[in-house]
């Protein structure tokens, strides 16, 4: 299974590339250059070639000749999903915090966990690392880094 | 007189004076810390380069490109952790010879043949770049159409994880190529009726999200696993005496040779050499018989080839504008930002930059060679900076990034997006630099068809129209065949990874 997967999937996306995407979101223009190529043809061409790609590799996991020297790297889901909610609070931080202080609250999310550092010293770095980036990049560089909902004042 | 003058201002300039050595440092302490990579910091401070000008913004990448290929051995020697991928043949003998209390010769003897290999690399592209560059004026549509095939089919051969994923990684990232608006017919292409995807997929977010953010992803989702270990020998100052440097001067130079025409091949990268190198020098260095328990040939060998590809990897891009691993990618993509297209015309519109690149690459030479003197010390105990600390900060500083170079959000989304289809490929083993090149290498391929069917009105027998062309096709049919033969006989044995 782990080793078919990414034939699969290559398979997988090369078919809905060619009968879904490619069909809605490539725009034909109404005259295309006899002989030339149009703007749908290298992506249909790219498909078939994902297809034959990822059968390739499905024969070779099928029959056991695969090239596939590895475990592929074991992860825990649970802390996989964790990363995700973090990196979530981080996205919607930043477009109802702004930038700064979404860093703030991001490192000292990321930083929660972390049995080596205390509550003050993680406190410490977001707000060090936080006010390092306003200075260096607001302050100096005049980089317009997102306010959030400070913005609108 | 005038050019050289004017060549001699470039890199008399306070930011390349400034930037050449910071690069080199801030290199050997990403190489030297376990957990970070080149690619990562470069993909880190690319957005960062694009405010200066051309080349402060080039040495200030090229530094660390350079400083992180010797930093990878630090930690390989009295850590027993590869610093990056191709540190892993120094450790073979590097973390022996440490535990016998020689970590100093060493690191001493990895700072020789890193700054010899890497000397002769930067001659070696001196020397071939133009060369090949006034070859590459000769090329039409139909050569770099045969080029590009090559160079992708090469990369994705040589990729670790095997023949079908290199290429599903290189037609995945061709794909992604294609988005935006067609250059020809001006018509959307995968846009779904959002503008911020008419100018196609950013390509710096992309870059950043695709290699500083997976290896951060899966630590965390392992639960931290990569643990810092406490040095197992301490930096000494003892050091190699002329005699030895001497006897080892032979293995240096093979070394260095097979960097240097390895590296300069598309694809194929610093790790593969490094195998090369120490497996050459296994058979013939005089001290073969204590290789695996302490050889300073060892050391050598496997340094001076990984050092050797650090400038011949920029050889096929400055003449012929390929680029040949992730980093000269990257490179590639900064050459865009600022106005100059790698390749043959580079080295005509812009030859005051390439003089100006050459100088400061063999000035950069000298700095590694004396951060690795010096600075040993301090890169040791930097290398035992917590992750856990280090990387909330990274992945704020690439959203910082990624937000600077157009102030737009959704840049920031693309490059978190890009991080978990990287940590995709490295699940599925789908190489990322595979990707990347074919991403880069898309619009170029596409052109040069769409030439090709126009000149010879939807010819196909067009294609085969060139002996250079039909070179390239031949050379691309044999490595194919080869690793498949190999693939076929080995069942399923792997050779000697490349690093992609």
């Amino acid at each position: 299974m782990q080793r078919s997967l990414p034939a699969a999937l290559a398979i997988a996306f090369g078919l809905f590339l060619l009968f879904v995407a490619i069909p809605a979101g490539v725009k034909t223009p109404m005259h295309v250059q006899p002989g030339s190529l149009g703007p749908a043809d290298l992506p249909r061409y790219l498909a078939v070639m994902l297809i034959c790609a990822g059968a390739i590799l499905l024969a070779e996991s099928v029959l056991g000749n695969s090239t596939d020297s590895g475990q592929a790297t074991a992860m825990s889901w649970r802390r996989a999903g964790l990363l995700a909610g973090k990196l979530l609070v981080f996205i919607i931080a930043l477009n109802v915090l702004g930038m700064v202080p979404a860093i703030f609250c991001f490192v000292l999310l990321m930083l929660w966990g972390s049995p080596d550092h205390s509550l003050p010293k993680r406190l410490a770095i977001a707000t060090l690392f936080a006010a390092t980036i306003y200075v260096v990049f607001v302050e100096l560089g005049n980089t317009p880094l997102p306010l959030g909902l400070f913005e609108q004042r | 007189m005038e050019h050289w003058l004017s060549v001699l201002s470039l890199v008399g300039d306070w930011r390349v004076l400034l930037f050449l050595p910071l690069g080199v440092v801030l290199g050997a302490v990403v190489g030297a810390i376990p957990g970070l990579t080149v690619t990562m910091a470069v993909s880190i401070l690319l957005p960062f380069t694009l405010f200066l000008d051309p080349l402060p913004g080039l040495v200030l990448l090229l530094g660390i490109y350079k400083g992180g290929l010797f930093g990878g051995s630090i930690s390989a020697i009295l850590l027993n952790v590869p610093g990056t991928p191709a540190a892993a043949c120094t450790m073979l003998d590097g973390y022996p010879l440490a535990r016998q209390g020689r970590a100093g010769e060493a690191i001493d003897v990895a700072l020789w043949a890193s700054f010899l290999g890497d000397l002769l690399s930067v001659l070696a592209l001196i020397l071939f770049a133009g060369v090949l560059a006034t070859i590459g004026l000769r090329f039409g549509p139909v050569e770099l159409f045969a080029l590009i095939l090559f160079s992708l089919t090469v990369i994705a051969a040589v990729s670790t994880s095997g023949l079908a994923r290199g290429l599903i990684g290189g037609i995945l990232g061709l794909i992604a190529g294609t988005v935006g608006l067609d250059l020809v017919y001006g018509t959307e292409r995968f846009t779904f009726g959002s503008p911020n995807l008419l100018d196609g997929i950013a390509f710096m977010p992309l870059l950043i999200g695709l290699f500083a953010l997976p290896d951060i992803f899966l630590y965390y989702a392992r639960g931290g696993v990569l643990v810092h270990t406490k040095p197992i020998a301490t930096f000494s100052n003892l050091r190699i005496g002329p005699k030895v440097l001497r006897s080892l001067l032979p293995t240096i130079g093979k070394g260095s040779t097979i960097g240097i025409m390895l590296g300069a091949i598309p694809g194929i990268g610093a790790t593969t050499a490094t195998f090369v190198s120490y497996a050459e020098a296994r058979r013939t260095a005089p001290d073969r018989a204590k290789f695996g328990s302490g050889a300073l040939s060892g050391v050598a060998a496997a340094e001076s080839a990984n050092s050797g590809t650090g400038a011949a990897t920029l050889i096929p891009l400055l003449a012929l504008g390929i680029p040949g691993d992730i980093v000269t990618a990257m490179l590639l993509g900064a050459f865009y930002f600022h106005g100059l297209a790698p390749g043959p015309l580079l080295f005509q519109n812009d030859l005051d930059l390439v003089h100006g690149l050459y100088l400061t690459l063999l000035i950069s030479s000298a700095i590694v060679f004396l951060v690795g003197r010096y600075m040993t010390v301090h890169l040791q105990r930097i290398s035992e900076i917590p992750l856990d600390l280090m990387y909330p900060i990274v992945i704020s500083l690439t959203a910082v990034g990624a937000f600077a170079l157009s102030n737009a959000l959704f840049d920031v989304y693309v490059m978190l997006a890009a991080g978990v289809l990287g940590l995709a490929f490295k699940l599925m083993r789908i190489p990322a630099a595979a990707f990347l090149i074919g991403f880069v290498l898309s619009p170029l391929l596409e052109d040069n068809m769409r030439r090709v069917l126009l000149i010879s009105r939807g010819d196909v027998g067009a294609f085969f129209d060139s002996w250079i062309a039909l070179g390239f096709y031949a050379t691309t049919l044999g490595v194919v065949v080869t690793i498949v033969a190999r693939a076929l006989q080995g069942g399923g044995k792997r050779g000697s990874a490349g690093q992609l």
